[in-house]
């Protein structure tokens, strides 16, 4: 029954050795055809000259960047003198600035209160007397200008030409551009009953 | 492993010693030198920025120093034309004057109010109340030349009315400000 028995259970054959083996392997000469030593070898020089690169090339783009500071050291100093002289120009024309711009902003209005008679005096209609111009800029964007007069003519009439004069005043080339909104506040018989006295105002656009 | 084996083995390679110790001092050399690039461009950029900074301050500049003689001479121009708060006689004259040039007639005596103290700007206004009457020409002529006159003026409130029921004649109420020093 012993072909029933497994393979691996079975005994190795083992050849009997017919000598001693005196061979130091150590001391023998390497005889394959490409030796253990050059792969060495091979390796280690590829790996020192890897890190020779790596620490050479970092050390060429540190040189580079010295040599790129240094001129624009270079750079700063001969432009060291007329760049002084620059900023204390600039600063002299923005203090000087400053005071052109004071005076501007001082004078800064939307309408002087004589344009504003000339332009309303000049495109009043004849039925219109006015009998009081005010003009209160307390700021140039919160200003208010007022007009009261009287107007010829009854009620209906006087309605219809103050009516008309507004909006003539909203569509004025000039004041239209300049007011808004404009307002009829009133629109009374005067007491003597001959006018209607009206009040109108017309506020600085915001 | 002795010492000797250790020698035996350094003699059997080495070109393989050789290349691990010159390894070994690349790999300190590296790590000694690391931030040597990150600093040195770091400098790079600031001195690059300077630079940069530099030349076009210098080339911006062409020209300013006869834009600030301009400049300069306008703005002496200018404060010869403000008003000294302080010189209240001189100031008050000016009103008069221009009341005699345009015939008008002042209502009461021009009043010159408190200049506002602690202003942050170089000049303030000085600020006055005048009223004047007369015809609607001469009194509008006034307040062109008053506008347009020596001094910087900027009109608050300004209330035109008639004089009177019989009267031609028109009265002229400003509050105004004069640019003007302490």
């Amino acid at each position: 029954m012993q072909f029933l028995t497994k393979k691996s259970d079975a005994e190795p054959v083992v050849a009997p050795l017919w000598h001693a083996n005196f061979r130091n392997f150590d001391r023998l000469p390497d005889t394959k055809v490409v030796r253990t030593t050059f792969f060495i070898n091979t390796a280690a020089i590829a790996v020192t000259l890897g890190m020779i690169l790596w620490l050479g090339l970092r050390e060429y783009n540190n040189y580079n960047l010295g040599e790129q500071k240094a001129d624009a050291q270079r750079q700063i100093d001969s432009n060291q003198k007329q760049n002084s002289e620059a900023l204390r120009l600039s600063k002299a024309f923005l203090e000087e600035e400053k005071k052109v711009n004071e005076v501007a902003a001082f004078l800064k209005t939307p309408i002087t209160p004589s344009e504003f008679i000339d332009l309303v005096s000049q495109s009043l209609p004849k039925d219109i007397v006015i009998e009081y111009a005010e003009t209160r800029i307390t700021d140039p964007k919160n200003s208010i200008f007022q007009l009261r007069g009287r107007i010829a003519g009854g009620a209906a009439q006087a309605a219809g030409i103050a009516d008309r004069y507004i909006d003539m005043l909203r569509h004025h080339e000039k004041l239209g551009k300049i007011f808004d909104p404009i307002t009829l506040n009133r629109l009374d018989k005067d007491p003597q009953g001959e006018f209607m006295a009206f009040d109108i105002s017309l506020t600085v656009k915001k | 492993m002795t010492t000797e084996d250790i020698v035996a083995l350094l003699k059997k390679h080495p070109i393989g010693v050789a290349c691990a110790l010159i390894t070994l001092f690349c790999g300190v050399l590296l790590y000694l030198r690391y931030g040597e690039i990150a600093k040195t461009q770091g400098q790079l950029d600031e001195a690059s920025a300077q630079a940069k900074k530099m030349i076009a301050n210098v080339r911006n500049s062409s020209g300013l120093a006869e834009q600030l003689a301009e400049i300069q001479a306008l703005t002496k121009e200018m404060e010869d034309r403000l008003m000294k708060a302080g010189q209240l006689a001189v100031n008050l004259q000016y009103f008069y004057k221009l009341e005699a040039e345009t015939e008008v007639k002042l209502s009461s005596d021009p009043r010159q109010n408190t200049f506002p103290r602690n202003i942050k700007t170089t000049y303030g206004g000085v600020p006055f109340n005048v009223a004047v009457q007369g015809s609607y020409a001469h009194v509008m002529n006034f307040l062109n030349k008053l506008q347009n006159g020596r001094h910087f003026c900027r009109i608050n409130t300004s209330t035109m009315q008639k004089a009177g029921e019989n009267n031609s004649e028109v009265t002229l109420a400003l509050t105004l400000e004069l640019l003007g020093q302490p």
